[in-house]
């Protein structure tokens, strides 16, 4: 597979796959092609239900309901997490999941509601490669947003301004290109937008302020769908969310500011069609430039879920997944603040980098886990021995097309670029050790995923 | 773009550290550091994970307000081991009476931040960023003390977690601290032939960040090295308590009488969350902190080195003034922090007592803003620059 090509899956998929590794043809267009192609459709999420959730008695409820109530809950949530990480690594969808996955960071959001927490993770994939201006007016409706940035507090008589600054901070324009007067004026606008019991956004009428506000230079009885237009008809919004997404593809390898202006004024242009970013980012050839690949570091859902799409396999304990990516630092539903993680190298500290580099032999091999995951004073998580995958080797082999010691081929499968001789080496002593044909794989397997390489795409 | 070779991966790793990696002089380099370096301080921090209910640790025994809000969880003014002639502790820290009464341990009330969060995950951040209500930080205080304090000398060492994960409170910019159960299992680990030739660096050129990938991996084995060796110097004969967070403790004194340069500790003790039937919960919780704590600064002493320790114990929030109908109490604000050492300049208590009949929507109002007592141990105890470490200068104290 041209290097190039691995390159875009890496970083617009969750890895090569051994679905991809038969396809050897092919240019990078018509890779770039497919990624679309396959990521036409998309299955939403579908944990919990209103009915479900049966939060409407709630102020009947006893104590004891109650307490069983908010465990299953928080179960739901994990059921969501495993979910999601299995359409990630069956990779149907994998660029739709992919910018779902960017969208959740961007959009970071906490809540201890399910149903809430599906809904707007549906948003966020129903618009993944769509809209931008529809998915920033939908999400901003989703009862997650609301209720994470305290816009069901937002009344005439006492505005909370939560949901005005982060969206303007954080989610369009960035940090210092509004005012204070500005954040004061949407959150007026914003004033009466809550939910309701039945997961719904709901207009409130009481305690909207219908007076006239002045946003921007425009002035007027301004509601929060206008501000949120006013905030797309600006250019820096189109600036800010490419500056993002080049940042989430490169790694942090940015582009020149002339073509990022080039970017961003096509993305303006193309009245914010995502697709049409992504296009012009993965058909330009300083995405290719050696600089660019294999120099981000993964994150660790990219890590754990690029493992499994690599081996098309999956813990034979499914809540294994969880306790990994509460070891590595990175759960899904709950980012860390609404800044979302910090990414690159912030993953790695001693302690992470030691868990990711130890980590195969206790997935692929037989090897009791003993690292311990912080308590955390809600979730109760529980540690976890057993990390394993549900392996069959002899079926990866055959689907890869894998024939017996060629080694340089699984590197060239498993590595974003080969790596040196002597770990090569080592590596290979490891696999001769092996008592059979599959042991050797196996073995070369979790040589090649314990190298400081296998940590970067 | 630059590609990094072994060669200079070796050269930069030497510029970046003073002592450069994996060399026999390794110790060597350490002793040219301390001539910069002298002072012995060392900073503990303990974690009470969960947010600890104060008013039930420091008890406001004479106060109507505490006993009508609490009426079946109040500690009952007969059994409050008495401090002064307000505030006493729970029963189960009567082993922590001695420290206080020897002017080994200083109590701040109310302490806590402007527009209190009584989500854990957010409070617990703004207490180890340092940052304010409204702000969201990517590192924590002593990840940044490190950044200033470490230039030009081997990282991760100076800031040890004793814990298999690294909190947030000790991730700088520049520099992580190193989290490890006990030396002796990084060390296990970290000897395996797998990692040994790992940290010998990459062998051909590089991406930058994969560079970072194997200089982060060499730092980590030769700071476990360095620590490991160290640490055998001194064998605790002192008789800790048998519970995990008493072994956290046990080995920080271990690492700290052998006389290794590491300044902060990190260690937590977690299950404070007590919503539900607080009394046993509490009580085993305060036992096991009180006990662990009394062997550790028992051990300390004993081996002259109470002075050079600072231990201060905080926890992300206080709980609600009136118990909930669980036997419980839900999430809270203001709550008191404590400090120990050999070199406490004002014992006992630091400010007045908690005021019960002021109260912002049933919770304590704070009267000590945190970020003044980190500010004053981090430039009195660890003579940092604190306006720079916490961006922002805040007041000091005079407890130290």
């Amino acid at each position: 597979m041209e290097i190039q090509v691995k390159h875009l899956l890496n970083r617009a998929a969750f890895g090569t796959s051994p679905a991809y590794w038969k396809v050897q043809s092919g240019d990078l267009d018509q890779w770039v092609d497919r990624l679309f192609r396959d990521s036409a459709g998309h299955q939403p999420l579908e944990v919990i239900s209103l009915e479900d959730l049966g939060l409407s008695d709630i102020r009947t409820m006893d104590k004891a309901a109650i307490k069983a109530k908010f465990k299953s809950m928080r179960e739901k949530i994990k059921d969501l997490n495993l979910q999601w990480i299995s359409a990630m690594h069956t990779g149907k969808t994998a660029l739709r999941e992919k910018m779902t996955l960017f969208w959740h960071d961007h959009f970071a959001c906490r809540t201890l509601n399910p149903l809430f927490a599906q809904n707007l993770n549906n948003t966020l994939r129903a618009h993944a490669l769509g809209n931008f201006g529809e998915l920033l007016h939908a999400v901003s409706k989703e009862p997650a947003m609301l209720q994470f940035l305290n816009n069901q507090q937002n009344r005439k008589s006492s505005p909370n301004e939560n949901f005005a600054r982060e969206l303007m901070e954080l989610f369009t324009l960035g940090r210092g290109k509004y005012t204070e007067s500005d954040i004061k004026e949407a959150a007026r606008a914003f004033t009466g937008w809550g939910f309701n019991l039945q997961a719904r956004y709901v207009f409130r009428q009481r305690v909207h302020d219908f007076g006239t506000k002045t946003f921007r230079g425009k002035s007027g009885k301004l509601r929060g769908e206008d501000i949120i237009d006013a905030i797309l008809e600006d250019a820096q919004t189109a600036q800010f969310i490419t500056a993002k997404v080049c940042d989430y593809f490169t790694g942090g390898n940015l582009p020149s500011a002339e073509t990022m202006n080039e970017l961003a004024g096509k993305f303006y242009q193309s009245q914010y069609d995502i697709s049409t970013l992504l296009q012009d980012i993965f058909t330009s050839s300083w995405f290719y430039d050696p600089e660019v690949m294999g120099n981000k570091v993964k994150a660790p859902v990219d890590l754990i879920v690029g493992l499994m799409h690599q081996l098309d396999s999956t813990f034979q304990q499914p809540e294994a997944a969880l306790f990994v990516q509460k070891a590595l630092g990175q759960v899904l539903f709950f980012p860390p603040n609404v800044g979302g993680w910090p990414s690159g190298q912030a993953w790695i500290d001693s302690s992470s980098l030691t868990f990711r580099l130890s980590m195969a032999p206790l997935v692929l091999g037989g090897q009791e886990n003993d690292f311990q995951v912080k308590k955390d004073p809600e979730e109760g998580n529980r540690n976890r021995r057993d990390l394993r995958f549900a392996l069959a080797w002899d079926q990866l082999t055959a689907r890869l097309g894998w024939t017996s010691n060629d080694i340089a081929a699984l590197e060239e499968y498993l590595l974003p670029a080969s790596t040196s001789k002597d770990n090569r080496q080592r590596i290979m002593k490891y696999a001769q050790q092996g008592k059979d044909d599959y042991e050797f794989f196996r073995h070369a397997v979790i040589g090649f995923a314990s190298l400081p390489e296998y940590q970067m795409c | 773009m630059k590609n990094y070779s072994r060669r200079s991966f070796v050269k930069r790793s030497a510029l970046i550290s003073s002592s450069s990696l994996f060399i026999p002089n390794f110790l060597k380099s350490f002793e040219t550091f301390n001539l910069k370096h002298k002072r012995e301080q060392k900073l503990v921090v303990i974690q009470l994970s969960g947010g600890n209910d104060g008013l039930n640790t420091v008890v406001p025994y004479e106060n109507d307000i505490y006993y009508n809000a609490r009426p079946t969880l109040a500690i009952p003014k007969s059994k409050v081991v008495r401090l002064s002639d307000t505030l006493g502790f729970h029963p189960a820290l009567d082993k922590l009476k001695p420290l206080f009464d020897e002017g080994l341990m200083t109590v701040i009330n109310s302490v806590g931040y402007p527009n209190p969060d009584r989500s854990h995950f957010r409070s617990m951040d703004i207490w180890q960023t340092g940052s304010g209500a409204d702000e969201t930080w990517e590192t924590g205080w002593l990840g940044r003390y490190l950044d200033s304090y470490c230039q030009g000398c081997q990282k991760a060492m100076h800031g040890i977690e004793v814990d298999d994960t690294l909190s947030l409170a000790m991730k700088g910019e520049q520099i992580k601290g190193l989290a490890m159960k006990s030396p002796k299992k990084l060390k296990k680990i970290l000897s395996k032939e797998h990692f040994k030739r790992l940290a010998e660096g990459p062998q051909e050129e590089v991406k930058p960040n994969l560079h970072y990938l194997y200089k982060t991996l060499a730092e980590t084995v030769s700071s476990t090295d360095y620590i490991y060796n160290t640490s055998q110097v001194y064998r605790s004969k002192m008789d800790y308590p048998q519970n995990p967070f008493a072994r956290q403790l046990k080995t920080v004194a271990e690492l700290i009488i052998s006389g290794l340069e590491t300044k902060v500790y990190y260690v937590s003790l977690s299950g404070f969350d007590t919503h539900v039937r607080q009394p046993q919960q509490h009580e085993r919780l305060l036992q096991g902190y009180a006990s662990g704590v009394r062997s550790f600064v028992e051990d300390l002493k004993q081996q002259g080195k109470l002075g050079e320790v600072l231990i201060m114990t905080f926890s992300e929030f206080g709980r609600r003034v009136k118990q909930n109908a669980s036997e419980g109490t839900d999430h809270g604000t203001a709550n008191n922090l404590f400090l120990m050492g050999g070199q406490l300049k004002q014992a006992g208590f630091y400010n007045q007592d908690p005021d019960l009949s002021r109260l912002d929507e049933g919770d304590l109002i704070h009267e000590v803003d945190f970020r003044n007592v980190y500010a004053t141990v981090l430039s009195k105890w660890l003579e940092a620059d604190d306006g720079k470490v916490l961006k922002k200068g805040f007041q000091q104290m005079h407890f130290i």
